[in-house]
């Protein structure tokens, strides 16, 4: 049923697209029909350089996004239990959550170089803040009874936090997972326009400064693809991990 | 909530801590490409003139951008929201819409309008609209259907009644997009700034940083930190001002 | 007062002189405030016994601290003065081994990511020394046991209200533990339901020959379920009687309730306690 809809919208999108084309309301040459980027895009995924490309864009964000969420969770969950901890790390978290990620790009060129390392760095920095906050509200949010009942039943404090406290709060999490891994592609990407070497970024602009517009946007689309596909993979784990809470509120809301 | 909150010693300590080092390092390094604290505090001061004058570009960008934003947001979300036919065609187009990083679109938006105002405002709408769409929707369908009742016994027509009741309703969860998206504007500005330089404080960095001057360029940087942060804390101000009447007044800080 | 509902109610020590054992759990001088100095005393010398095979009840006036004390009981709560004696040993910091809970709030008690096998294995950890194959068995016969046969891989949050906390009592009873808290373990349960309630775990203490603390709101269940029941005071809380519940086992709903030891029992706790309430109310007045 959803992929019935989503078909009819796509429908309606490349009408409304063939339409802008047709009445010449772009200028032709900037705003490709739909047949030529169906094209264009045909060629992209033939093409060893493009899908090299693809393929670095994804595994250097899938790779930051495999850091970044175990770290965010580690100090989360360290921020949550250890109040100190979490105020000597406030004024860094209130100063670098609102920073664009490409602002430091350029000083982290400079000092770290490329390669894979440079984009750990830019995808951690960028995509830690959700999957920290989310984990230090979750667990600072563990209702009392369950906390009183884990003791009852003999929890020693680690094991109170394995046991009980971090399953009660992966749910919450995991929405700071999924905003994390929307970031993870982004920063990537971001990243690739900067550094300048390779990677869909790079690629984009590139194609952009040599006028094969079509190309542009078949490339543009395949960013959509991928963070659709990144969405999913999140909504997978999401199942494998806490399909209790899932279930859960499905059923609610039937 | 609470008043003025106490001094965070934590905090203050570990933003020395990180200055020490920072200091340290600098020190160790020696070279004009590695600035420590004191020079760029420096930095910031010889150049503060021109960073002043090109954050205010950058502000005005972003909140142009926003403002436009919002016009098309408020309205068209409510209705997409209320109005069965439409919300369905429009949702699957937004879902779509919101999978691609707003950074894959500043090439397309380069071959459309070159590297000036229009293109970065139109990269910046094209940042905020799905996502607060797609929250505005939400929201709105999220109202109790109580409200829409009251709206028939009142003989309101489907216009009044939007704007009579759906607005005041879905104002809480509109607000709280709003403000997140005044802080993406921001991003967004200084990320297309950085790449479409013509001028705004993302410019000033990113030419800085290619003519080595790296000293300025972490001075852009800081005080890129100190405006976010600003505009970010008197945005949850104005937030809790305007919500301090709804029930839902515990604001989550994300 | 009906004569037979007299109790001894002098020593708060006193072990029943039908039992010549030690008591299973020893209640003596306990206090608990909150808030310092200036704050509020909410315990104040509470002492009493439970001995082995007892089902006992506690009830007192509204905001006497009863879900305070049974904290301080089980060792979630830190004294601040007198102690907690189980099987002779001090009640400190955390739960002994011998003792289990049922909450009040089941619905955030119970495990949601666990089903309710899951939870009540979970009241298994203790248990050591066992085969998995034979826990799982024994929390099956457990939730059989409550009437839950066949809901064991149910989710606490798709059964009823009134399921769960039968999933809560599994939960209690499977750690094998000497003595069960329950805390308001009915209030949260619809009126009808209670009843049903009532009678599974009076059905199962006497199967398990489970020691019981019920610490209840309910002047009538109180009296329905226990053998003796611990009457508290207002704030700041004592204990203002221990009267002994003289009512044949087992109990049942119609003719237990109807019997005129019931009624007298029942008339001498109400009469406390609203003596109780009214004083507490005075004294605020007076202030």
């Amino acid at each position: 049923m959803i992929w019935l809809r989503r078909l009819l919208a796509l429908g309606v999108i490349l009408a409304v697209w063939q339409a802008i084309v047709w009445l010449r309301v772009a200028p032709t040459a900037y705003l490709p029909s739909p047949a030529v980027v169906a094209l264009a895009a045909a060629g992209m995924f033939s093409s060893p350089e493009d899908m090299h490309a693809e393929a670095l864009t994804v595994l250097r964000a899938l790779a930051g996004f495999a850091l970044t969420v175990p770290l965010g969770i580690a100090l989360g969950a360290l921020g949550a239990l250890v109040p100190a901890f979490q105020k000597a790390l406030r004024p860094w978290t209130e100063l670098l959550r609102p920073m664009p990620p490409a602002a430091i790009i350029p000083i982290s060129v400079f000092a770290i170089g490329f390669g894979l390392k440079l984009y750990l760095f830019t995808i951690v920095f960028a995509a830690l803040w959700p999957v920290y906050f989310n984990t230090v509200a979750a667990f600072s949010g563990t209702s009392e009874v369950l906390l009183r009942t884990g003791r009852a039943f003999g929890c020693s404090r680690p094991a109170l936090i394995a046991r009980v406290v971090l399953p009660n709060a992966l749910p919450q999490i995991f929405i700071g997972i999924r905003i994390a891994a929307a970031i993870s592609l982004l920063v990537s990407v971001v990243t690739d326009m900067f550094a300048g070497q390779d990677g869909l970024g790079y690629l984009l602009f590139e194609r952009a400064f040599a006028l094969r517009i079509p190309d542009v946007f078949a490339l543009t689309l395949l960013c959509g693809l991928d963070g659709m596909a990144f969405n999913e993979m999140v909504l997978i784990l999401r199942r494998l991990v806490i399909g209790w809470h899932v279930r859960m509120t499905a059923e609610a809301a039937a | 909530m609470r008043p003025l909150p106490a001094i965070n010693l934590w905090g203050v300590l570990s933003i020395a801590v990180v200055l020490g080092v920072w200091q340290a390092a600098a020190w160790h390094y020696d070279t004009v490409l590695f600035p420590g604290p004191w020079q760029t505090a420096q930095a910031i001061v010889a150049n503060f003139a021109t960073i002043a004058g090109e954050m205010g570009n950058t502000l005005r960008r972003a909140f142009t951008a926003f403002g436009l934003s919002v016009l098309v947001i408020v309205p068209f979300g409510i209705a997409c929201g209320r109005l069965r036919p439409l919300g369905m065609v429009v949702d699957p187009m937004l879902e779509f819409l919101v999978t691609i990083p707003p950074p894959a679109i500043i090439p397309i938006a380069m071959l459309f309008a070159g590297v000036g105002d229009t293109a970065k405002i139109a990269v910046i709408c094209y940042a905020l609209i799905p996502g607060g769409l797609i929250n505005t929707i939400e929201t709105v369908r999220q109202a109790p259907p109580m409200l829409e009742r009251v709206g028939r016994s009142l003989r309101l027509r489907r216009i009044e009644s939007m704007a009579l009741i759906d607005l005041p309703a879905a104002m809480p969860g509109i607000v709280t997009g709003l403000r997140l998206a005044v802080t993406a504007s921001l991003l967004v500005t200084i990320t297309a700034e950085m790449l479409l330089s013509t001028n705004g404080i993302g410019a000033f960095v990113q030419r800085s940083q290619q003519s080595f001057q790296v000293a300025a360029g972490l001075a852009g940087i800081v005080a890129i930190a100190i405006v976010g942060l600003t505009v970010n804390l008197g945005l949850r101000q104005v937030e809790r001002r305007l919500l301090h009447w709804h029930y839902r007044a515990g604001i989550s800080e994300t | 007062m009906g004569a037979s509902a007299a109790a001894p109610a002098a020593c708060a020590n006193e072990v029943r002189p039908a039992s010549s054992r030690a008591p299973l759990l020893a209640v003596e001088g306990v206090r608990k405030g909150f808030g310092g100095r200036t704050g509020l005393q909410v315990l104040d010398d509470i002492g009493f016994a439970v001995g082995e095979g007892e089902f006992v009840s506690v009830v007192g006036p509204s905001g006497c601290g009863k879900t305070t004390l049974l904290l301080a009981l089980s060792g979630l709560l830190r004294l601040d003065a007198g102690s907690v004696r189980f099987a002779g040993v001090p009640v400190w910091d955390g739960t002994p081994a011998g003792v289990a809970i049922v909450f009040q709030d089941y619905s955030r008690s119970l495990l949601p990511w666990k089903t309710n096998l899951g939870n009540v294995l979970f009241g298994m950890r203790r248990v050591g020394n066992r085969r998995t194959a034979d826990k799982i068995g024994q929390a099956m016969a457990l939730l059989a046991a409550v009437g839950l046969e066949g809901f064991e891989k149910h989710y606490p949050w798709q059964v009823s209200g009134g399921m769960q906390q039968r999933v809560a009592i599994a939960r209690g009873l499977a750690s094998r533990s000497q003595l069960l808290l329950l805390d308001e373990p009915l209030a949260s349960v619809d009126a009808q339901t209670r009843a049903e309630m009532q009678d599974l775990l009076l059905g199962i203490a006497e199967r398990y020959g489970q020691t019981c603390l019920l610490v209840t709101h309910d002047v009538e269940e109180a009296v329905y379920m226990g053998d003796r029941i611990v009457v508290l005071s207002a704030r700041p809380t004592r204990v203002v009687r221990e009267i002994a519940v003289d009512l044949p086992r087992p109990r049942d709903q119609i003719a237990t309730r109807e019997s005129a030891a019931f009624l007298a029992t029942r008339h001498e706790v109400l009469a406390l306690i609203r003596n109780e309430r009214r004083g507490a109310v005075t004294e605020r007045a007076g202030r």
